[in-house]
């Protein structure tokens, strides 16, 4: 059996004001998985995505990343080097003016020299069939564009997992194709937020939804056997 | 989408392929002192070093007219109040106002040296486009908080743009249309009002964004600039234009 890579344990969460937002959430994601998680607007789906990342303090229970619990910030440092995050607006995640210097951002805070920070963007542009891309002003790209520049800047971590948060928001079906392609080649660990059944079928093996403030596992329309419907692992 | 626009950037000249910093320091150096002078000799020495730039740097025309009309649309009110707001040797009155040489001289002095800074300004620091400015600003170790504040500025100036043109459009859509009205006032206000709180939530995402990918504090930057001869030879003039308005201006140089 392999160790999950990060997992919460009984997690409670109330929002400043008072309403439940989670109760006793259970939830792990194990090397090579691929997670689907549903559930309504405002179930609070997001919440528990900043939860894993460390950007929300849960009111009770316990992150895991590996076999370590993390408290502090400098806990989640760790977590967030085996851990990235795809936010929902990718506005949100290109700050630096050029393609480059935004995918490059992460290894150069892990401490990689310019160089290496470039080899690596460079190698995960190219990757992500984004060549040429490089000098590009971040603002000035479609939308499509800046989703697939801000998987690359997630990417450009090396993480061991990916948490993407409605990823195909505001994408055309083409666009959209293009990701699950991408996301279906990456062996990497996914937990995969969306409304978007086809594109989670395409891409994911399991499904959780989130409803009644907890996480339940969904005997679905996804495959048993635990690979994705129609692509190789 | 509307972009800014920069449209001096495509160039050639040696201006334009020098050092990035050095230019920052260049621009820096000379509007300082360009504001700084009070006298009209040196005034017309800031103006005619800022020709000289513009010249250097090939400005298209243009651009460069429509930009100084701006800057001069400005000026035109201070020709209004100016001459007449300093004692001395009367030149002509408008009813009970009189302008006097003194007045009018201090008008010009602040006419020449806002166009000479802009036209160096622009020289130096609009043929290169923003990102790269930052860059050379970080390069010549201005203070990092300034150059983050500069490049975020500028990289979210246009979603800040966006989403108010968004929330016009959904008040459009809705029949309103901007009138000398209370509920205009109302409503630009609240527009006003939404635009600072998405941007506080916004600066909130993006600084979880910076947190999930390692940021520590520090802003790292790939840029690296090679210093060439024509970057010397930039700072060298500059600093000999600066040095002579500076000469100028203590020595009092008459020019009638």
């Amino acid at each position: 059996m392999s160790f999950p890579i990060f997992s919460l344990r009984d997690i409670n969460f109330v929002y400043p004001g008072g309403n439940d937002v989670l109760k006793g959430v259970n939830f792990e994601l194990k090397a090579g998985e691929k997670v689907a998680l549903t559930g309504h607007n405002g179930s609070g789906k997001t919440t528990m995505l900043h939860i894993i990342m460390g950007l929300l303090k849960p009111t009770a229970g316990q992150v895991m990343f590996k076999d370590r619990e993390m408290k502090t910030e400098k806990d989640f440092r760790e977590l967030r080097k085996g851990v990235g995050l795809l936010f929902q607006q990718a506005d949100d995640q290109l700050f630096c003016p050029t393609v480059i210097e935004d995918v490059a951002f992460g290894p150069l805070n892990l401490g990689k020299s310019p160089d290496e920070a470039r080899e690596i963007a460079k190698y995960v542009l190219c990757l992500l069939g984004l060549s040429g891309y490089e000098e590009r002003v971040a603002y000035r790209l479609s939308g499509g564009e800046k989703k697939l520049v801000s998987l690359a800047t997630v990417l450009a971590m090396q993480p061991e997992a990916l948490v993407l948060d409605e990823p195909t928001n505001d994408l055309d079906p083409s666009m959209r194709d293009r990701l699950a392609d991408i996301l279906c080649e990456l062996d990497v660990a996914m937990l995969v937020v969306s409304h978007d059944l086809n594109f989670l079928k395409r891409v994911t093996a399991l499904e959780y939804s989130c409803h009644d403030q907890a996480i339940y596992k969904e005997a679905s329309i996804f495959r048993s056997d635990g690979t994705p419907s129609d692509c190789k692992l | 989408m509307q972009h800014i626009s920069e449209p001096f950037v495509s160039g050639e000249s040696l201006i334009h392929a020098s050092h990035p910093g050095f230019r920052v320091v260049c621009a820096l150096l000379f509007s300082l002192v360009g504001a700084l002078v009070l006298t009209l000799s040196a005034a017309i020495a800031v103006f005619i070093a800022g020709l000289i730039f513009a010249i250097s740097a090939r400005l298209p025309m243009l651009s460069l007219l429509k930009r100084l009309f701006f800057v001069n649309g400005f000026i035109v009110f201070l020709w209004l109040f100016l001459p007449f707001s300093r004692p001395g040797d009367p030149v002509f009155s408008v009813g009970p106002f009189t302008a006097t040489t003194e007045g009018i001289i201090y008008a010009a002095v602040i006419t020449l040296k806002s166009n000479g800074v802009v036209l160096a300004v622009t020289s130096l620091l609009s043929t290169m486009p923003i990102q790269l400015m930052g860059a050379g600003m970080q390069s010549v170790r201005l203070p990092d908080k300034l150059c983050r504040l500069f490049l975020f500025t500028w990289r979210y100036v246009h979603v800040m743009g966006e989403e108010f043109g968004k929330m016009k459009r959904a008040a459009t859509m809705r029949g309103f249309v901007p009138r000398n009205s209370i509920m205009t006032y109302r409503t630009y206000a609240w527009l006003m009002g939404m635009l600072l709180v998405r941007s506080w939530d916004r600066a909130q995402v993006v600084w979880q964004a910076m947190l999930c990918r390692g940021f520590t504090g520090k802003f790292h930057t790939l840029n690296s600039f090679r210093v060439k001869g024509g970057d010397w030879l930039l700072l060298a003039v500059t600093t000999i234009f600066v040095g002579a308005i500076i000469a100028t201006e203590l020595f009092k140089v008459e020019v009638f």
